[in-house]
């Protein structure tokens, strides 16, 4: 009789252990990643590829088979993608993209990467408007007096 | 940021020209920034001596080296 109990009571315990080890998920991945590793992932296939920029960015020119969603629809959006699935974010700099990797793997999403850098630190190949990056319409006719510019558009506040 | 720009504005003194349009209803900032689609800010535009603009617009926060590139990649 004591023998059996004991069985039952090793077997309940297993069963426990069990029944835990599948209810917590294994930790999630939440990486930056340079270019080398953006083009293995995208070599390998299976990662949805986010460009968290506005649309007029994302039209100058944007990596293949990426996807827009600014980053202020994101929470949005990504409601109904598959969490389980590797997801990369990117945007001009990383800046953005950190906050969308970081809001993603908040909200249970398994692995998230961020590209580091952004666009601007992106090797590959950039497509749909590499003419019109070059040279955005009107564009052209920035008064520059010969010289060099840095334009920035900021607040006062 | 703006210390940041500052300082690059300094140190590229001769070479590239800053110029910065605040919100503020300047009349020039404000046809630069329908010519160039602004639509968040900060957001940097980098211009070729010939006018023609150099890679993309940078929206938002930028760091020393990403725009040190940029920077140096004008022609």
């Amino acid at each position: 009789m004591k023998n059996k109990l004991i069985i039952w009571l090793s077997v309940a315990v297993i069963a426990v252990i069990a029944l835990v080890a599948l209810a917590v998920p294994s930790p999630a991945v939440q990486k930056d990643i340079g270019s080398d590793e953006l083009l293995k992932l995208q070599a390998a296939g299976g990662a949805s590829i986010v460009d968290v920029r506005t649309p007029p960015e994302f039209e100058s020119g944007h990596i293949a088979s990426s996807v827009n969603v600014p980053l202020d629809q994101l929470e949005q959006v990504s409601a109904t993608w598959d969490k389980q699935k590797p997801v990369v974010v990117y945007c001009a700099t990383g800046a953005r993209s950190a906050d969308a990797a970081a809001f993603l793997a908040s909200h249970g999403f398994r692995e998230v990467y961020n590209l580091t850098g952004g666009a601007a630190a992106w090797t590959g190949e950039l497509v749909g408007g590499a003419a019109a990056a070059a040279a955005p319409s009107g564009a052209g006719s920035v008064k520059t007096n010969g010289k060099r510019l840095f334009i920035e558009f900021s607040t006062s506040t | 940021m703006k210390p940041l720009v500052e300082r690059l504005g300094t140190e590229y003194s001769g070479k590239v020209e800053f110029r910065t349009y605040l919100d503020s209803g300047d009349p020039i900032g404000d046809a630069l920034a329908q010519q160039f689609n602004i639509q968040y800010v900060p957001t940097f535009v980098f211009v070729n001596a010939d006018g023609s603009v150099s890679g993309q617009q940078i929206v938002g926060e930028a760091t020393e080296a990403v725009l040190r590139q940029r920077l140096d990649a004008l022609k």
